[in-house]
């Protein structure tokens, strides 16, 4: 994520929180800090999404 | 359900915060003018603010929506900002940690019973500070204010379902803050319990949220504050006139079957619900709302039943009354034009879903809501959505006057007539006098409300939120020109306003509207001959826009000053001296030294 422009904290936190609306999950807390690109976002909610 | 039957609040329904994104960046017309807001909090403001903008731009779809915010931790400082940045209107969202940091969840300054009467001494000290720094803010803008929505943490000794002295003193403290600054008239606050309805207490807090990102608040009610905040800050216009049914909705009982003394309206014949109906309709009419009947009955008979004096909303509090076998519409069509509004500032109540069908059909811009006859607690539901279509911010003088100055609108009529062959006979006869003042300082509400509500005599159509309006007049080189008008039909009071500037030989001119009350009494030409009077002008440029609702105002620039209408018309001394009939108002003008 540091390689996009303008990408900040706030960006981070509002994605985040986006993802668990979409997809009705909740992401732990100690997991945040892994979650930087969108390669190991997809990865975590084929994880973790309930579906899987 | 019958389809005009919908009790549900002017709420669109939770929005998500992918939608609200969307909204947020959708693309807007490199023009588009900017409408900014302070959102002023002691959180992370996020997704609120994300909201809040949502929510507006949503109102608002050709503003650009600016939502500035503070510093995270400091609402005290984010007031003393709020202060300094040019702004159209301040957000104030309170929550219990502003007042001290152990009443939330981030802190760790000790919840131990001999801590309570500092904190609560702390909370007080706080009250008295906030209330301060906002009443000073809301000399300079606008606010909209929200108390805390969150309960508070478990930090009194009591258990969960018991409310501790502690709690309650705290409430105290706010309600007693909420109570001081409401009494502002550039205040507005949330209401709690409509709050309580689109977000349920327990949903609201999210403790991870507020551990991680330092913002408190579940998605679901950050969007439900920020819908709120929107609704209040701009409010939609209060409706004008309410039409209504008599039979099994004014009162229980078919008139022409059970006769006058077998109408109801109270406890003893499980009537009561029409009671607080015609309750409502009299606080409505106190408050300068126009309530007429559209009835198909016997005339003679309703006549007759409205000489009971147990009725609580008497004959005198409506105006007109059309009481025959004819259509609803038809009855409508005339109140319309007794009355002279548009059929979308009007709710027409009935019992019956086919009149509210046939009404509707012939005017769908009418608000139609059906008279619930059956269900007690569908008509209390009914009370409050009437409530919500006709509130008001503050009550004026004109509300007090405006439905007599139109129940003695057919004796000037008949005068009219009387003196057909000679208006200026009629106006001479008639007494009028203006009371004009150009004062800006203070700034009446009334001039605000008129120019917001005012279709038919209404230069361009513009409409202001509070902020702007005042930024416009702040700037010294625009004026302020309010007409009150009184005759020996009696007073009308503040009917008319124009706002513009002054730039040397010439006068340009805003903002122009007139109270349709006002109509055929020759104001408009007064008004221009005060104007071309007090800033010794030789012409006045109107800025001058079409729209669907100001005919009158088009017709009055053909039809009697002959100029075209067009944006930037210009009048010139000469023409309008030329042109302007006799005029023979006596004026008196206002100062306020």
């Amino acid at each position: 994520m540091t390689s996009v422009d303008g990408w900040d904290s706030i960006a981070t936190v509002t994605l985040l929180v986006l993802i668990e609306e979409e997809f009705s999950i909740e992401i732990k807390p100690e997991d945040l800090e892994y979650l930087v690109s969108f390669e190991l976002i997809l990865d975590y909610l084929k994880a973790n999404s309930p579906t899987s | 359900m019958f389809p005009y039957f919908n009790f549900r609040r002017r709420i669109q329904g939770k929005m998500k915060l992918i939608e609200a994104l969307k909204i947020v960046q959708k693309p807007l017309p490199v023009d588009a003018e900017p409408l900014k807001i302070f959102l002023a909090c002691g959180y992370t403001p996020l997704h609120l603010q994300t909201f809040l903008t949502a929510h507006v731009q949503r109102g608002h779809p050709k503003r650009q929506i600016i939502v500035q915010t503070g510093v995270y931790g400091d609402l005290l400082g984010n007031l003393e900002r709020l202060v300094k940045i040019p702004v159209d209107v301040g957000v104030i969202v309170l929550e219990w940690s502003d007042f001290d940091p152990r009443l939330g969840i981030r802190h760790l300054g000790g919840w131990e019973p001999e801590n309570l009467p500092n904190i609560l001494s702390n909370a007080r000290a706080r009250a008295a500070q906030l209330q301060k720094a906002i009443e000073r803010i809301s000399d300079h803008v606008p606010l909209v204010i929200c108390l805390p929505t969150l309960s508070l943490p478990p930090i009194s000794y009591t258990s969960g379902w018991q409310a501790s002295a502690f709690d309650l003193q705290l409430q105290e403290c706010l309600s007693a803050l909420a109570a001081r600054v409401a009494e502002v008239v550039n205040i507005r606050i949330v209401n709690p319990k409509r709050l309580d309805r689109l977000s349920p207490l327990p949903g609201r807090w999210d403790v991870k949220s507020e551990l991680l990102f330092g913002f408190p608040y579940s998605l679901t009610h950050a969007s439900a504050v920020a819908e709120l905040l929107a609704g209040l800050l701009y409010p939609p216009l209060p409706k004008k006139g309410l039409i209504t049914d008599l039979d099994d909705t004014l009162w229980r009982g078919i008139l022409g079957e059970v006769g006058v003394q077998g109408l109801s309206w109270d406890l003893e014949h499980h009537s009561h619900v029409h009671g607080l109906y015609q309750q409502l309709l009299r606080a409505l009419s106190v408050a300068g709302i126009l309530i007429a009947v559209a009835s198909k009955n016997d005339p003679a008979l309703v006549e007759e039943a409205f000489k009971r004096e147990d009725l609580i909303l008497p004959k005198e509090r409506l105006f007109p009354m059309e009481t025959h076998w004819g259509s609803k519409s038809a009855s409508m069509s005339r109140i319309l034009r007794t009355w002279n509004i548009g059929s979308d500032s009007v709710v027409f109540v009935d019992d019956s879903p086919m009149e509210l069908a046939e009404v509707k059909a012939t005017y769908p811009e009418a608000e139609c809501l059906l008279f619930p006859k059956e269900s007690d607690q569908a008509v209390y539901e009914l009370l409050e959505r009437l409530r919500d279509l006709f509130g008001k911010n503050a009550l004026s003088e004109e509300d007090a006057i405006r439905a007599e100055s139109i129940r003695h609108t057919p004796s000037l009529q008949e005068s009219v007539e009387t003196f057909s062959s000679s208006s200026d006979r009629f106006l001479e006869q008639a007494e009028a006098e203006l009371v004009v003042s150009f004062s800006k300082d203070p700034l009446d509400p009334r001039a605000l409300e008129l120019v917001n509500k005012t279709n038919q005599f209404n230069l361009n159509g513009k409409r202001f939120i509070e902020g702007s309006w005042r930024t416009y007049l702040k700037d010294p080189d625009t004026f302020l020109f309010m007409v009150a008008y009184k005759d020996k039909y009696g007073p009308l009071g503040k009917i008319a306003v124009l706002t513009g500037r002054h730039q040397g030989k010439t006068l340009l001119v805003d903002t122009w509207v007139m109270s349709c009350r006002a109509f055929a009494r020759r104001i408009e030409y007064k008004c221009l001959e005060l104007l071309f009077e007090k800033f010794e002008v030789e012409e006045i440029v109107f800025n001058f826009q079409n729209t669907s609702r100001n005919a009158p105002l088009q017709d009055f620039f053909v039809e009697f000053l002959d100029v075209s209408h067009e944006p930037g018309l210009r009048l010139s001394k000469d023409r309008f001296v030329e042109k302007c009939p006799r005029l023979s108002h006596k004026v008196k003008e206002l100062t306020h030294d």
